[in-house]
């Protein structure tokens, strides 16, 4: 709610107020993105097989598990590392959406180890997250623009469980 | 959405940034205050980045309103801090719309401030004591 309607004030009388002039900036703003939708689902979208973003996906789903090997070998950081987990399953689901038809499943899945020491544990968990934000930031830089959003929050995401793993 | 209007609503996220860091600053204390110093230095940086590159394009670079309104007072630590949180969360959303309309360098701008923000925020839960600190698709 905050930032995001107008405020309404008893003293404001029309004009440039600077409750109505924050108001306007913001109500323009967030009235973007249902716009930049609809043109991105009307746009065209060539899928040509395999789709590019396999590999990313394998790479996704690694981590995702890379978390839940971390949190059966040391389950006390359950609670701090779930969301993160959540966060990757999350990304993986998103990117078989986006690939739709384009997904190649695999049909085995390497499982993944982790320290049972908590601290080694978290030292793995935050270099991969570091690695994994990069490729993300650079998948996101070559991708088409109809990805692009996608693949920001994901590298965005990743780099906030770099901040929240410091 | 052109790479003009992506980046102009950028520009204004960026202005209202600067506006809400320049206040909730003085609410703050030691270490959350160095915090927001560096948050507010890296919205003036990404706020001059945007005005070179609009005036590049030939674009009009709007500039930053006199004032702007706050969602709530700023009365202390707290409501400083979700006033911090609220902005980058804007932010980001804001550079997540820009995204699908730039390439090249504009779209190595747009992330780099998309995962910037997505930080920041992180930062502010953090200090705020809000749990999960993170979200799984920021600006989304």
């Amino acid at each position: 709610m905050v930032l995001t309607v107008p405020v309404r004030m008893g003293g404001d009388r029309g004009g440039h107020s600077r409750r109505t002039v924050l108001g306007a900036v913001l109500a323009v703003v967030g009235a973007v993105p249902l716009a930049g939708c609809d043109s991105l689902r009307q746009a065209p979208r060539e899928r040509p097989a395999p789709d590019p973003l396999n590999p990313f996906y394998l790479d996704t789903l690694a981590l995702a598990r890379r978390y839940d090997a971390t949190i059966t070998a040391v389950p006390g950081l359950a609670e701090r590392l779930g969301p993160l987990r959540d966060a990757h399953h999350a990304h993986a689901q998103a990117l078989v959406r986006e690939m739709g038809p384009g997904l190649n499943q695999p049909s085995a899945t390497p499982s993944e180890t982790a320290p049972a020491d908590q601290t080694a544990a978290l030292a793995a968990l935050l270099a991969a997250e570091k690695e994994a934000s990069a490729a993300a930031r650079e998948t996101c830089l070559t991708a088409p623009s109809y990805r692009a959003a996608l693949l920001g929050s994901i590298a965005a995401a990743r780099a906030s469980h770099v901040e929240a793993l410091s | 959405m052109s790479t003009t209007s992506g980046l102009t609503d950028a520009l204004r996220a960026e202005h209202a940034a600067i506006f809400a860091y320049g206040t909730l600053g003085a609410r703050l204390d030691g270490a959350t205050v160095a915090v927001a110093e560096v948050a507010e230095a890296a919205h003036r940086a990404r706020r001059d980045a945007l005005i070179l590159r609009l005036n590049a394009l030939q674009a009009s670079a709007p500039p930053a309103e006199p004032a702007y309104a706050l969602p709530a007072p700023v009365a202390d630590r707290a409501a400083a801090l979700q006033l911090m949180i609220t902005v980058e969360e804007r932010c980001a959303a804001i550079w997540r719309q820009a995204l699908p309309t730039v390439t090249g360098d504009d779209r190595r701008l747009a992330v780099d401030a998309l995962v910037d923000c997505a930080v920041r925020a992180t930062k502010a839960r953090t200090l705020a004591g809000v749990k999960p600190a993170t979200v799984p698709f920021p600006g989304r």
